[in-house]
């Protein structure tokens, strides 16, 4: 697969702090995303609403201030690119079997 | 859930065209050249987000029923119902909705814990994100809050779920210093110590520390207390206070030392401070809250700073070796940390004059190359060799 995680190999912890932060931020998407949805069902009152929007606000300055902190940025960028590639591609297999084919023709041809 | 998404999109290009420019009637007659931005293409930014979201919203159910047998006979028997999504799915399908209410009618209850408790006539100054270096029993990590400055009192609270993490009155504080320390993580940042009464010692970090300080140094003034800049830091564990009652420390910083290899345990790097007092160079171990290093001045024999690897992927940094011990049975211990060139410069000190040994160039006391030879190579210096040997018969 072509997709490879680039993590910072000079600094192994960069990477690893850059791969956490990495999961909490699609973890803090996923939720508000899910907060949107709630939002809209209008199970929520006024007050709630404000709540869950503030605490997701504070939740963004948190990693945002970690990621400048540690200078990691760019590490969790690159790590969300990279795995947004490999679903990307794995999606796009699974939806146009077409490229089955196509990779398949690729084989047979090496 | 994908698979009805590509289908819509990422539907057959050509016909698709045809059909488009057929009904538009000014193109009739001329030359039809595909024009890339009216064609529908599949949208190729799909994320890892994306995908969670669109599973989220649909809802996953697991439903299995297994048996495990052996010799054609059941033995285990696993029956698994498992159901994953978004909660407004959840609740669309009648699931979990009575918890729901009930989370959201306990936090309603409680919601005035989320805020930090206030002293009458108490007014907050400031707010921003910070932390608090926790040390207590075996009990040491960095928490982080929001820290508060109001008119009385310094704190740093948490919401989730509504701590007090830290807190001084302002006529406690007596002293504050700022260090530049290196992180963890290989930067440097501003720390901030608070000395305060009765004895004790805050470590804090800030996210907008001048500001902070600013405020401190101005609440201060109106509230007519005095604050001493730089004091002189105590250890920040007060078992340190206790260990080394009498000595007096002239250095002291953060530094990793190797833990030397014993038993089935090889060798590791641990975080701790290194002290150098007026008696001893001790290390003080953070994880195990005691001195797992500690050498009397007399015995300390040369410091140096080499490059060397660390061990994985942390290559060629340097790091300060020191031999101690008398030169039969000398060892050597490795630091790493900050200005590792003042401490080399200070354990020399220590034993008076230091030169490179003639035969291996490393360094040493002038007076013990000269009685004992070099505590490195074993080379012994022949004025030496003169004085220890006994004086031929003749």
């Amino acid at each position: 697969m072509a997709g490879i995680v680039d993590l910072d190999e000079d600094n192994f912890k960069h990477g690893i702090l850059g791969l956490v932060i990495t999961l909490v931020e699609i973890i803090r998407d996923t939720l508000k995303l899910q907060a949107f949805k709630r939002m809209e069902g209008g199970s929520l009152t006024e007050e709630e609403i404000e709540r869950l929007g503030r605490a997701l606000s504070e939740l963004d300055v948190a990693l945002d201030q970690i990621k400048e902190e540690h200078g990691i940025a760019d590490t969790v960028q690159s790590v969300r690119d990279g795995l947004d590639e490999i679903v990307d591609e794995v999606l796009d297999k699974m939806v146009n079997p077409s490229r089955w084919a196509e990779e398949f023709e690729k084989e047979v041809q090496r | 859930m994908a698979g009805s998404d590509g289908c819509r999109m990422g539907s057959s290009r050509q016909p698709v065209v045809d059909s488009h420019h057929r009904r538009s009637g000014f193109l009739q007659g001329e030359r039809v050249e595909a024009k890339p931005v009216l064609l529908p293409s599949r949208y190729r930014k799909a994320t890892l987000v994306d995908l969670l979201d669109r599973v989220l919203e649909k809802g996953l159910v697991i439903n299995a029923d297994i048996i495990i047998s052996l010799a054609g006979i059941p033995l285990l028997g696993v029956n698994l119902r498992a159901a994953l999504a978004g909660m407004e799915t959840m609740l669309k399908y009648g699931l979990m909705r009575e918890w729901d209410e009930r989370t959201r009618e306990w936090e309603r209850k409680h919601i005035k814990e989320r805020e930090p408790p206030l002293l009458a006539e108490e007014e907050i100054l400031l707010r921003m994100y910070g932390a608090h270096w926790h040390s207590k029993g075996i009990y040491r990590a960095w928490q982080p809050g929001y820290l508060y400055l109001t008119n009385k009192r310094l704190f740093l609270f948490r919401r989730e779920p509504g701590q007090m993490l830290f807190e001084a009155a302002l006529e406690k504080v007596k002293g504050l210093a700022i260090k530049r320390e290196s992180h963890f993580m290989g930067i440097e940042r501003e720390m901030i110590y608070l000395a305060l009464n009765p004895k004790r010692l805050a470590y804090l970090y800030a996210e907008r520390r001048k500001e902070l300080l600013e405020a401190i140094r101005g609440r201060m003034k109106v509230l007519g207390l005095p604050l001493n800049e730089n004091p002189v830091l105590s250890p920040l564990d007060a078992e340190i206070d206790r260990l080394i009652v009498g000595d007096e420390i002239t250095a002291e910083a953060k530094m990793w030392y190797q833990l030397p290899a014993s038993g089935i345990r090889g060798e590791s790097w641990r975080r701790g401070r290194l002290y150098l007092t007026n008696k001893r160079l001790f290390w003080w171990c953070n994880e195990d809250c005691k001195i797992l290093f500690e050498v009397p001045r007399r015995e300390i024999g040369w410091a140096k700073v080499e490059t060397r690897d660390l061990g994985g992927a942390i290559k060629e940094r340097p790091v300060l070796c020191l031999s101690y011990g008398s030169p039969p049975s000398a060892k050597t211990a490795l630091f790493v940390g900050d200005d590792l060139t003042e401490w080399e410069k200070a354990i020399n000190h220590i034993g008076g004059e230091v030169e490179p040994c003639p035969c291996c160039e490393r360094l040493a006391p002038t007076k013990q190359l000269l009685k004992g030879g070099c505590p490195s190579c074993g080379w012994v210096s022949p004025c030496g060799r003169g004085e220890n040997e006994a004086q031929p018969p003749w």
